[in-house]
């Protein structure tokens, strides 16, 4: 493929690549890949928070996406499809093994919110910055505690910043639903990092 | 799970709705008076005004530097499998032909 044709694709919208690939232009694939990689890892990690996995689910991910490229229709988002896709294959690998509440909740030099922890709001004094850190790591735990379906419903919204006509489409279900389940999901979420947040400090 | 009452939704809705600030303003000072009036409203407002600031500071976790290399092995096997799976069903498909002459 010329370098000019690579170069087209690079500015072309979600769909418009897509149906590149369904027309048979295979390095439309890498394309998307590059596009959704980290923000699939990311939604797919704050759902599972096992590191292990995420990295073979993002790949099935894109994997189902070219091998189902022919069902793929312009009338819904691209991303919007591969969430959904995402999201299926976790709840799957989920039933599967079982064991997501078995995961350690004690600190593990190979969690990422450990070595990539990083902030950006130089507003923050040092004690601050600590407690916004114990109370990410906090946070993180609780959310692994929520009913699946309000925990996919938050982080697709408050992590992934969708908007709510996207989640109820990857989630399947009416917009109140999807709303009722953010607002109810917060609600638990405080009420289980409790003693960790003042919310004075924000 | 239960689902949500006509009512709960509707809650929900005037609660994100006014954590977010997109609360229609003839709208707002009724639920700030209700609010006001209802302790539970008022956690539920404190709680989602805390949690989704905490959640929108949550680091952004992208693949490893090996991801590249593994997904671009696993897309060269898929293409593989594809080209042999065509050449099969060519090769089936040439074989009836023959079978029907």
């Amino acid at each position: 493929m010329k370098a000019s044709a690579t170069v087209k694709l690079h500015q072309m919208s979600d769909e418009d690549v897509m149906e590149q690939l369904q027309a048979g232009v295979v390095q439309a694939f890498d394309i998307i890949v590059h596009r959704y990689k980290d923000r699939l890892h990311n939604f797919l990690y704050r759902y599972t928070h096992n590191h292990e996995d995420c990295e073979d689910l993002v790949q099935e991910t894109f994997l189902r996406v070219y091998r189902s490229r022919h069902s793929y229709e312009r009338i819904a988002k691209l991303s919007t499809w591969m969430y959904t896709i995402a999201l299926n294959l976790a709840k799957s690998m989920y039933k599967k093994k079982k064991r997501m509440s078995l995961i350690s909740i004690h600190a593990d030099e190979s969690d990422p919110d450990d070595r990539e922890f990083e902030i950006t709001d130089t507003n923050l004094l040092q004690d601050d910055e600590l407690h916004l850190k114990l109370s990410m790591n906090e946070l993180q735990k609780a959310l692994m505690k929520l009913n699946d379906d309000f925990r996919e419903a938050i982080i697709l919204r408050d992590i992934q910043q969708l908007t709510y006509e996207e989640i109820a489409e990857i989630t399947g279900t009416a917009m109140g639903t999807v709303k009722s389940r953010i607002n109810r999901g917060r609600q638990q979420l405080q009420e289980l990092i409790g003693d960790y947040v003042h919310s004075e400090t924000f | 799970m239960n689902q949500p009452s006509p009512e709960d939704n509707i809650l929900s809705e005037f609660i994100l709705e006014y954590t977010e600030g997109s609360i229609e303003d003839a709208v707002k000072c009724s639920f700030e008076e209700l609010m006001n009036s209802d302790c539970h409203i008022q956690h539920a407002v404190n709680a989602n005004k805390v949690i989704s600031f905490l959640l929108g500071k949550m680091p952004q976790i992208g693949v490893s530097d090996k991801f590249d290399r593994k997904m671009a092995a696993a897309f060269a096997i898929e293409l593989e499998k594809e080209v042999e799976n065509s050449q099969k069903q060519r090769l089936s498909r040439s074989n009836s032909n023959e079978l029907i002459r």
